[in-house]
């Protein structure tokens, strides 16, 4: 098994544990007590779009156990798909260090470098295996 | 058939971008910034993370029915596995639409409520092309 394989794989762990993560999530951030605020079809369609990143990560895991070969292949379907996670999760990054509230990650800092961290792993593996055929 | 379901195909990826027609709209409709402005901000960019997140994944189905049409129609596995998450995908959202959302908080209007029909309508098709790509490609087609 190659380095890039086991780096789809490890992906496909991370992706697993962000899925998990997002069922803490709520309870710590607060959600129900914070959307009880707004209307009830904005808080409708916050749960809406949460469940259905959700899905779409979930998604990105089965995808990646499931067709690792395709992911890796440089390829037609499995290439469009690795370079559509990669920019997925590449976009990512920069919202949690720019765009995300500063003093909640100083004050989940452990949390925060695990996250930026597991999304610049995600983003580089994915794209070197949409790359793959180019080395 | 197989001239049916390629149409479908090539009909279900454009459809992807008149969905975004619909979803650039929602949040001035529902006033998402005075709305939202009661939130945390936390909370507040989390929903516009999810919003913008949302709308990457319904152009990348678009563009990838549209791009890999050939490999989908050929009915490889890993295109049968997201034409079936596709599918389930705007199922869920229709499911969602009945069962979840409050028709009374939206906005009024006979523009709206045909709006809401048309995309309702496309949500529908969306999810039985794909459903139908899978099922020729898995039984009925199996045998070409």
């Amino acid at each position: 098994m190659n380095i890039l394989r086991l780096c789809l794989l490890a992906a496909g762990m991370i992706q697993v544990a962000i899925v998990l993560a997002n069922f803490y999530l709520p309870g710590k951030l607060g959600y129900h007590e914070n959307l009880a605020r707004v209307a009830p079809i904005i808080r409708q369609v916050f749960f809406v779009h949460a469940c259905y990143i959700v899905g779409i990560v979930l998604l990105f895991a089965i995808v990646t156990f499931g067709f690792a070969g395709e992911l890796a292949s440089g390829h037609g379907l499995g290439r469009f798909l690795a370079a559509a996670i990669c920019v997925f999760w590449l976009c990512r990054v920069p919202l949690q260090v720019f765009y995300y509230d500063s003093s909640l990650r100083r004050a989940n800092r452990l949390g925060d470098a695990a996250m930026i961290c597991a999304l610049a792993f995600l983003a580089a593996t994915y794209g070197a295996a949409a790359l793959a055929a180019a080395w | 058939m197989d001239g049916l379901v390629s149409i479908a195909l090539w009909l279900a990826g454009i459809g992807h971008f008149c969905v975004l027609i619909a979803s650039v709209q929602v949040p001035r409709q529902l006033h998402w910034k005075t709305d939202l402005a009661k939130l945390e901000p936390f909370n507040r960019k989390l929903m516009w993370t999810y919003g913008g997140f949302t709308v990457y994944t319904i152009i990348a189905f678009g563009v990838m029915t549209l791009v890999l049409h050939n490999e989908m129609l050929r009915g490889e596995r890993a295109a049968m596995v997201l034409a079936l998450f596709i599918g389930v995908y705007w199922l869920l959202r229709i499911v969602v639409d009945f069962t979840y959302y409050s028709h009374e908080d939206w906005p009024k209007g006979r523009q709206f409520v045909i709006g809401h029909a048309l995309l309702t309508m496309l949500f529908a098709f969306l999810s039985a092309s794909y459903f139908t790509v899978v099922i020729w490609n898995v039984w009925i087609g199996r045998g070409r």
